[in-house]
């Protein structure tokens, strides 16, 4: 008998008791003693042990990979599961919770997605483009009617297609299901991460790498970091911004850093007409300048206040100038790509840390009209299929990913840090 | 395939007026008198192109036959902005039309005094009220110039600058409106 196959429930132990003679709370009492003491044969059948006991684990274990992750072999992984998955013996409890590496993307955070379409090879919107007379007064006896006249400009990205294949040997797969382990599930895991990175360096990057550098040498089709077209700023040589000696914002006073966001706010304003629907909305900025956005505020005599960090006081100084025009709200989020010391946990193809490798901050409109990422197909898996001349199952992934396909290029700007601290 | 006399851009993020693409109307007061022009699949010309213009007869199927301006060509015509397929897939602007597609051509000898947006020759500077000059510049027939130079530009009678040159993209290429001299 085993204990999956008898419900240990309140209406066994009473009828237990009474064909016992016992009472209720004696039954219970020699029931929980017999599980407790593996040397006792118990009341549950003559297999049920300690040693069961850690099998019945093995096997809940492999449902739940089963369920969680597909059985995608046809086999009962559940059933006969033996110990020994992991080392285990009479006094080693297995933990259950496989611990996963750590491995964040951004891409969905920040780039709105498009998907379907299929298996497509381009993307293509359109932009127009009106062509204003200029006055249209009009005697009462002419035909002079001032005519107007609109074109138009075709946006257009390739898409490709990503592939990822797994291959789980016979006898390997056999040993799998002996262990209660879905490898086939796993593998497809590890696919997804590696989709998901691929999926960022499309998204920030574009074509980079793709020629086997770190250079935009080579990029057509680029991605939120390194588009062509963007107004780039680098703190360090510009004029605009009313910087002193000091070019890079760590060192800066709080009105000096409100300075340089202002006036590159203003810039994008006039490029886009004031128009709220193409104004910036979302910052993205270097780890870096954490330091700073969490010091406490100072004017630029180095007098600072212990109640308020920069970061209040900019959020506020932000949120002031988008509510005074009428735009949207403009948020702030850390993107480790545009930090320089990145490559020890990233490619290096996705360091962005500017023209002084101090870091970079993107200001962007965070919205499909503005731009997105096309995804005419999400990550695919194919059948699980037994390979005669391999000997082992296989399985294909197929994904159809665009370029960014970014319509406007005025209300993105690319702030390049300074290196000049002025000490 | 990029074409020889204008170069696009990018859409500007704001339009301003009369910043008009080569080979659209400024103006286009009264009676259209635009005519069909027919030229060899070969040759391909752009939008607001200027070229010569010859004489067909009534056995013709098209209108004029279209060629590119050279030193001795006496009829010129504007290739008009029409509604035309893209060449390519890639290709973001409509610069051009089709290679068997039939032209509207605006005869420049055409009695409508219509405004006509036409390429600026690199480098040249029109003055709003000067004479017109259609190059005969090598690589760049069939824009336009402000001075006839030796063996450069044929004038083109009758038509002056009626404003400056603009970018009416991102581009690089610049546009100029002509109009007919008044009277």
């Amino acid at each position: 008998m085993r204990l999956e196959d008898k419900n240990y429930n309140f209406i066994d132990m009473l009828g237990q008791a009474k064909l016992g003679n016992r009472t209720l709370k004696e039954q219970i009492l020699m029931a929980e003693k017999h599980i407790e003491d593996p040397r006792v044969s118990n009341v549950f059948g003559d297999e049920f042990t300690v040693v069961n006991a850690e099998r019945r684990s093995q096997e809940l274990f492999a449902r739940k990979m089963s369920k969680e992750f597909g059985d995608e072999l046809g086999l009962d992984f559940g059933d006969n599961a033996p110990i020994g998955g992991f080392a285990t013996n009479a006094l080693e409890r297995l933990d259950m919770n496989v611990r996963r590496q750590a491995l964040r993307t951004y891409a969905t955070r920040d780039i709105p997605f498009m998907y379907g379409g299929g298996a497509l090879e381009s993307i293509k919107g359109f932009k127009e483009t009106y062509q204003l007379p200029k006055g249209g007064f009009i005697g009462g006896d002419t035909n002079e009617v001032r005519i107007v006249k609109v074109d138009f400009k075709s946006q257009h990205v390739p898409v490709k297609p990503l592939t990822y294949g797994l291959r789980l040997g016979y006898v390997d797969s056999l040993k799998n299901a002996m262990l209660g382990f879905d490898a086939i599930g796993k593998y497809g895991e590890a696919i997804q991460k590696a989709w998901a990175l691929d999926i960022d360096r499309i998204a920030y990057v574009g074509e980079r790498s793709e020629d086997g550098t770190t250079a935009d040498t080579n990029v057509t089709y680029g991605g939120l970091l390194n588009i062509t077209g963007a107004t780039a700023i680098d703190l360090e040589t510009s004029t605009a911004h009313g910087l002193g000696t000091v070019k890079k914002l760590e060192k800066l006073d709080i009105n000096s850093v409100i300075g340089v966001f202002t006036t590159v706010l203003n810039n994008v304003a006039k490029a886009v007409d004031f128009e709220r629907d193409f104004m910036i909305n979302k910052f993205l900025f270097y780890k870096e300048l954490f330091v700073w956005l969490n010091s406490t505020a100072q004017n630029p005599t180095g007098v600072g206040t212990p109640f308020r960090t920069n970061r209040m006081i900019l959020q506020e100084a932000l949120e002031t100038w988008c509510e005074t025009q009428g735009f949207d709200l403009i948020k702030l989020e850390m993107l480790p790509y545009l930090s320089n010391d990145i490559s020890d946990t990233k490619d290096a193809s996705m360091v962005n840390s500017g023209t002084n490798s101090t870091g970079m901050i993107v200001g962007y409109r965070q919205d499909a009209y503005n731009m997105y990422l096309p995804l005419p197909m999400d990550l695919t898996g194919g059948a699980i299929v037994y390979d005669i001349n391999l000997n082992a199952y296989r399985r294909n992934y197929l994904s159809f990913v665009g370029y960014l396909m970014n319509f406007y290029t005025d209300n993105i700007v690319r702030i390049s840090n300074g290196s000049t601290t002025g000490e | 395939m990029s074409t020889r006399l204008f170069s696009y851009g990018d859409i500007k993020m704001v339009p301003k007026q009369n910043e008009w693409l080569t080979g659209v109307f400024a103006t286009a007061h009264g009676v259209n008198l635009n005519k069909t022009g027919w030229k060899a699949s070969t040759l391909a010309v752009e939008y607001g192109e200027i070229v010569e213009l010859t004489q067909n007869g009534l056995n013709a199927v098209n209108g004029y036959n279209v060629d590119r301006v050279a030193s001795d060509s006496t009829a010129f015509g504007v290739i008009l902005r029409t509604t035309d397929g893209q060449i390519s897939m890639e290709e973001q602007w409509i610069e051009r039309p089709r290679s068997k597609t039939a032209l509207s051509i605006y005869p420049l000898a055409s009695v409508n005094n219509f405004m006509v947006a036409v390429p600026v020759e690199d480098g040249e500077v029109p003055v709003v009220g000067n004479g017109v000059f259609v190059s005969i510049v090598a690589g760049s027939e069939g824009s336009v110039r402000e001075d006839v130079d030796t063996n450069k530009g044929i004038a083109l009678t009758g038509w002056t600058y009626a404003t400056a040159k603009y970018k009416p993209t991102k581009g690089d290429g610049y546009a100029v409106v002509i109009q007919k001299t008044l009277g």
